[in-house]
């Protein structure tokens, strides 16, 4: 008799744990990707500077520097879905390395204090960016791994939880940067 | 900087004159204390000699020769104090501007207690805190300081003991980058045994701040990093700087623990070794043991670069 009322009551309490646990471990990716925004953002907030700053010296980078602009008015722009943010900063943070190869041709341009706080300024929000990224990979390795263990598996299915996409670095990020490429487009 | 010709005609010009002195004081600090250990072993023998003819249990004879050994050791310890102080002075501190000219050196000095507690990395209450060889200076562009020390603290009960919460060498640094919060990296034994479940008891300990679980596994095996920021945990804790930890732990081959706190890297490397330390029975007019001097030293100088400390590409200059 005392069974049949103890087993359905420690269930009960272990749905509840689990059900929590999945909550509260979703909340920590939609955290997580709250700081990459952030990041973005800061990013994005540099841009115009950066390149003012590199048009002084280098007006015949234009192609460049439109690129740059463009990709970065588009990373500014609200109402992203996550996918895009993360796929424009992706194609932004290839730009931009492209674009502090080009300012290698200009010792002016570089010796400037102007540019090397920008410079600085623009590594600090690269290594914060990088922070965020991982950040965000082990929220959502540990929120994935609590969706497909078992039992946890089971709540997660009925609830419709779902495994979320890690934030890769860019494929430009992992191969080598091709210096010669870079130059020509 | 430490080409061998070069060394040598240093230890040659520099060294050799003020050595030879020091030798000489060493040799009579020698004889000092053997005289004195010979009169304290006669008077135990002739006390010895006098019980036995006594007939007293020798079971007492127990405190007398405890009590001749503490007063050996002090006797020695106060007569050496005096060379040891001008070795120090007169060979450290040329063999310190050798190697990098702008440090100083003050024997008797530390990191304060206060300075070693705000670090957060040894939570236990100290009871005895001792400190000595104080080195500080700027290495490249990172200002840092480094001391050998002892925190210990005293069982409770009645067998009192003096148990040790961390003896090494402590070391204070500039960081590269801006941070606000605390961040920890320790030795982690809890994962090394246990593995997963090892890693639900980090969480469990959580007087450092959150778990940070980063990608790395080889570091992951060695260190356990927590941290009050997540994200700033991953500012400091970038891949490649993971890497330098972990080859640093790897040469130093001892138990390592750093914290990120106010700006500053705290790290601690845990040794039983006394460096810059005189010889007492065999002679200082030894290349060699200068040459070991200057090993120490570069090896705790190399840490600016280890953790590649020098590279101010970020906000921070």
């Amino acid at each position: 008799m005392f069974i049949i009322l103890i087993v359905p009551a420690v269930l009960i309490v272990l749905l509840v744990w689990i059900y929590n646990s999945l909550v509260g471990k979703k909340n920590a990716v939609e955290n997580a990707f709250g700081s990459i925004d952030v990041m973005c953002k800061k990013r994005c907030d540099l841009i115009p500077n950066l390149v003012a700053a590199v048009k002084q010296y280098a007006a015949h980078e234009s192609g460049t520097l439109e690129k740059v602009t463009a990709l970065r008015n588009q990373a500014a722009a609200e109402n992203l879905s996550p996918d895009e943010t993360i796929q424009l900063n992706n194609q932004l943070t290839h730009a931009l390395g492209g674009l502090m190869v080009t300012v290698e041709a200009y010792p002016e341009l570089k010796a400037g204090e102007n540019f090397a706080q920008l410079q600085r300024a623009l590594n600090e929000t690269e290594e914060q960016l990088s922070a965020a990224r991982r950040t965000f990979n082990a929220a959502v390795t540990d929120y994935n791994n609590a969706v497909e263990m078992f039992p946890a598996n089971l709540v997660a299915g009925i609830i419709h939880y779902t495994r979320r996409q890690l934030f890769e670095a860019a494929e430009q990020e992992r191969t080598n940067v091709d210096v010669g490429q870079l130059f020509k487009s | 900087m430490t080409d061998r010709p070069a060394f040598e005609h240093f230890f040659k010009t520099e060294l050799l004159p003020v050595l030879r002195p020091l030798e000489e004081q060493r040799l009579a600090l020698v004889k000092k204390i053997i005289i004195t250990g010979g009169l304290i072993a006669a008077a135990g023998l002739l006390l010895a000699a006098f019980l036995i003819a006594n007939s007293v249990d020798l079971r007492i004879l127990l405190f007398p020769a405890v009590g001749g050994f503490a007063l050996g050791a002090f006797l020695i310890k106060r007569m050496s104090s005096e060379y040891i102080f001008g070795f120090k002075t007169l060979i450290v501190e040329p063999v310190i501007q050798y190697v990098s000219p702008g440090l100083t050196y003050v024997p008797a000095s530390g990191i304060p207690e206060i300075r070693f507690i705000a670090s957060g990395i040894f939570r236990h209450r100290i009871d005895r805190f001792r400190h000595e060889d104080l080195i500080q200076g700027t290495v490249g562009k990172t200002p840092i300081k480094f001391c050998e020390l002892h925190a210990e603290y005293k069982t409770g009960g009645k067998n009192q003991t003096w148990k040790t919460i961390f003896k090494g060498q402590f070391f204070i640094a500039d960081f590269n980058k801006h941070f606000k919060g605390r961040t920890f990296v320790l030795p982690d034994t809890a994962e090394q045994m246990l593995g997963r479940f090892g890693q639900k008891l980090q969480e469990i300990g959580k007087s450092h701040g959150e778990l940070v679980q980063l990608e790395d596994p080889e570091f992951e095996r060695e260190f356990a990093a927590y941290s009050t920021d997540q994200v700033e945990a991953r500012y400091i804790l970038s891949p490649s700087l993971m890497r330098r930890m972990l080859e640093f732990k790897n040469k130093t081959g001892e138990k390592v623990y750093f914290s990120f706190t106010g700006g500053e890297v705290n790290i601690g490397i845990s040794s039983a070794k006394n460096r810059f330390e005189p010889r007492l029975f065999s002679t200082v007019l030894d290349v060699d043991l200068v040459r070991e001097f200057v090993a120490d030293l570069q090896m705790a100088l190399d840490v600016v670069d280890d953790l590649n400390l020098n590279t101010r590409i970020w906000t921070k200059k």
